[in-house]
């Protein structure tokens, strides 16, 4: 009886440890799932002739509409994420497209290009390309005002530039800024754009009122491209890549209050002020998932495995029924590409 | 929760047996009770047997978990990978240039030319015959290619068509670039007579006098700027040899107990010069200054490149066996194995240039093809 006993337990061990070992294998395969996750993967939908690299995507909030900028073969992927499925794929003047920005009042998405510094603008339901706005080089990131009804464009090496979106006329003023801008953020209840200046490891604050320009040296982690913001509670999130850290810094003072280990590879991360998460995808195959105890604590709590590569992502709070982390996943020699949907969980 | 159950039921075995042995001592004195007590240790060798059995399967699945979420040391993240999708065979070496990273594909008779911000395969040179050694000229923008049936391959750095080609008695292979010469040294040869290091010009394409017979095959070998002088790995010698531009002269650093050096690498401003070896697996350290092998630290197997990364003062082995070594140099006389990052089957051959546009830190693993996978550039990220 005790013989019976031991050995079923002994098979049943085994058993389980059989699987999460698989499991474990097979990470770079498909993700796993844990329902306790605050990100919880519930579709993939596969693009498995995309090759090369993912940039920056933007969602339509109305539609579900999500469109992906592909650098590396030229090209914005358009998806469809309700019903799971890729719906067309714009090609037309686009070289090293790096970032697509989605404009509701007309219904249109800019795709701006590494490759001839121009921004391109389609009609975001029949992908005719309407209009051209040229900035001298690397076009980069894009930000839309809906007030001012401005796309801010960051280029170069650099400023941050604009364009009217009813005109798509070049508005004079450009924010010169000394170093290629990466992610930036708008405020919308100030005047301020905050600017990550990667290469030289400063945050840029562009007042567009008073045009002053102030920089914020980062002393203890560098190298930082993607960039959240929280207005209510004045804080600013960077995930510095060197070394890998999460920064939270106070919007009045320009100080560091908080640092946490992060991502390795990071190049999108995104702020869910429902949870006070914070979302940031990186290279490695992870998604780190931050809480927000109050304004001035900080927790990471998961650490969710994802796919090698899969470094940019987009978070655009409530579209339709979901509340969803889209995460661009590239291609790899054994998968072709896919866009991962993760439904964010209390 | 599994170790733990076969543990309380193991305990709750004893206590039964006390109570039952005591009410079968009162009734059956004799063979009843060892009869039991033979069948109740029977029952908990058996129990015990199935504890043992587990735990080690246990004590891996947790290590494996572990190292998934937080290993203690990662100077080397992998964070991508460019699938070379039909490559089929054994990589070489690879070369960087205009946002561009070429790989020798040696088994496949291919140069591969990957797009490093686009993540991509841009361009595939054919009709070259077992590729080796790739240099870029940025200045002539020109590709070299060296074959080991003995020609050099001149392509245009831009539509990658085929410019010109030169003859190398008994094959071509490893290839260095002087930018302050705009001149290409050929690693050349194959036996004690026609094994040299010799030179081409990039700009005219037109090999030079300049030569040096070394006797016998060369491998890695590298270039000082700072100085006159190439380091050369001669295994059949079991030799360093050194040879000075200026002077001509060639001076020979012997490989005490060590044999098959084929990888190097220089570290100029500490007068370092690093040498992996295949029997048995070291990396040798040796002073330029004195010629000194200073330590020979155990290292990966089957290695055929090998890089110091001047910013973080460390060596990255990569090693056929599927693991890259890195080394951190505390001073230039000591040196710490940081990490083995496991890699895959035959990632033998690695490209590392420093950083590259947009502070962008990365190491490249040539992964062959293999098993239904097909072959990858995988892409490194190197932390603090």
């Amino acid at each position: 009886m005790f013989k019976m006993t031991g050995k079923k337990s002994g098979a049943a061990c085994l058993a389980v440890l059989f699987l999460s070992s698989a499991t474990v294998g097979a990470q770079e395969q498909a993700p796993s799932n844990d329902e306790f996750a605050p990100l919880v993967l519930v579709r993939i939908i596969p693009m498995p002739d995309v090759q090369g690299r993912f940039d920056h995507m933007a969602v339509d909030n109305k539609t579900g509409r999500l469109y992906a900028a592909v650098y590396g073969n030229d090209s914005v992927q358009v998806l469809e994420t309700q019903r799971g499925k890729r719906v067309h794929i714009i090609n037309e003047g686009l070289t090293k497209p790096q970032m697509v920005a989605y404009l509701p009042d007309s219904n249109r998405i800019v795709v701006s290009n590494e490759g001839d510094g121009s921004c391109k603008i389609f009609d975001a339901d029949t992908y005719k390309l309407l209009d051209t706005v040229k900035f001298a080089d690397d076009a980069d990131q894009l930000r839309y005002d809906p007030i001012t009804k401005r796309v801010y464009v960051g280029y170069g090496d650099g400023a941050i530039g604009m364009f009217d979106a009813t005109t798509d006329k070049r508005i004079a003023g450009d924010f010169e800024l000394g170093a290629h801008p990466e992610s930036f953020q708008l405020e919308e209840k100030g005047s301020r754009i905050f600017v990550n200046l990667a290469s030289i490891s400063q945050i840029a604050v562009i007042d567009r009122k008073t045009r002053k320009i102030e920089k914020w040296k980062l002393e203890e982690a560098g190298t930082n491209f993607p960039m959240a913001l929280d207005e209510e509670h004045h804080r600013l999130f960077v995930a510095a890549r060197r070394p890998a850290r999460l920064l939270v810094l106070d919007t009045d003072t320009g100080k560091v209050i908080a640092s946490l280990p992060g991502a390795a590879d990071t190049d999108d991360m995104a702020y869910d002020p429902t949870r006070k998460r914070i979302y940031v995808p990186s290279g490695e195959g992870f998604i780190f998932v931050y809480q927000q105890i109050d304004a001035d604590r900080y927790e990471r709590i998961a650490k969710i495995p994802s796919a090698i590569g899969a470094r940019t992502s987009a978070y655009y709070g409530q579209v339709g029924k979901h509340n969803s982390l889209y995460l661009a996943v590239p291609g790899r020699s054994n998968r072709g590409a896919e866009l991962w949907i993760y439904e964010t969980r209390d | 929760m599994c170790p733990t159950r076969p543990v309380y039921r193991q305990r709750d075995v004893v206590s039964d047996q006390t109570r039952l042995q005591g009410k079968h001592m009162k009734r059956f004195l004799t063979a009843a009770l060892v009869a039991f007590a033979v069948i109740l240790l029977s029952a908990l060798l058996s129990a015990q047997q199935g504890t043992e059995k587990i735990s080690p399967t246990k004590t891996v699945a947790k290590e494996v978990s572990e190292s998934a979420t937080e290993p203690a040391q990662r100077p080397l993240v992998l964070s991508g990978s460019v699938p070379m999708d039909g490559v089929q065979g054994r990589f070489d070496h690879f070369a960087s240039g205009k946002g561009r990273v070429f790989i020798s594909a040696l088994g496949n008779n291919t140069v591969e030319v990957i797009n490093l911000f686009g993540g991509i395969v841009e361009h595939t040179i054919t009709g070259v015959t077992n590729p080796q050694g790739v240099a870029f000229s940025p200045e002539a923008n020109k590709l070299f290619v060296a074959s080991a049936q003995g020609k050099l391959y001149v392509y245009d750095g831009d539509s990658f068509n085929l410019i010109t080609t030169l003859n190398f008695e008994g094959g071509a292979d490893n290839l260095r670039y002087d930018a302050a010469t705009k001149r290409v040294y050929v690693g050349c040869g194959d036996d004690e007579k026609n094994g040299a290091i010799a030179a081409v010009d990039a700009m005219t394409n037109q090999r030079l006098d300049e030569e040096y017979k070394i006797g016998g095959e060369p491998e890695s070998f590298q270039l000082e700027k700072s100085g006159p002088n190439i380091y050369v790995n001669i295994p059949d010698l079991r030799q360093v040899a050194v040879i000075n531009r200026q002077t001509k002269r060639i001076t020979r650093w012997p490989l005490t107990g060590l044999r098959l050096n084929f990888p190097m690498t220089l570290d100029e401003a500490d007068h370092r010069l690093f040498v992996g070896t295949r029997e048995p697996a070291r990396l040798a350290v040796f002073d330029t200054t004195s010629g000194h092998m200073i330590v020979a630290l155990p290292s990966a197997e089957d290695t055929d490149d090998l890089y110091y990364d001047a910013e973080h003062k460390r060596v990255y082995v990569p090693g056929g066996e599927g693991v890259i070594y890195v080394f951190q140099m505390n001073d230039p006389d000591h040196y710490r194995l940081l990490a083995k990052i496991p890699t895959a089957l035959g990632g033998r051959t690695a490209g590392y240039f420093g950083r590259l546009g947009k502070g962008m830190h990365r190491f490249f693993l040539a992964v062959p093809a293999a098993g239904g996978q097909s072959a990858e550039m995988r892409i490194y990220t190197i932390q603090e």
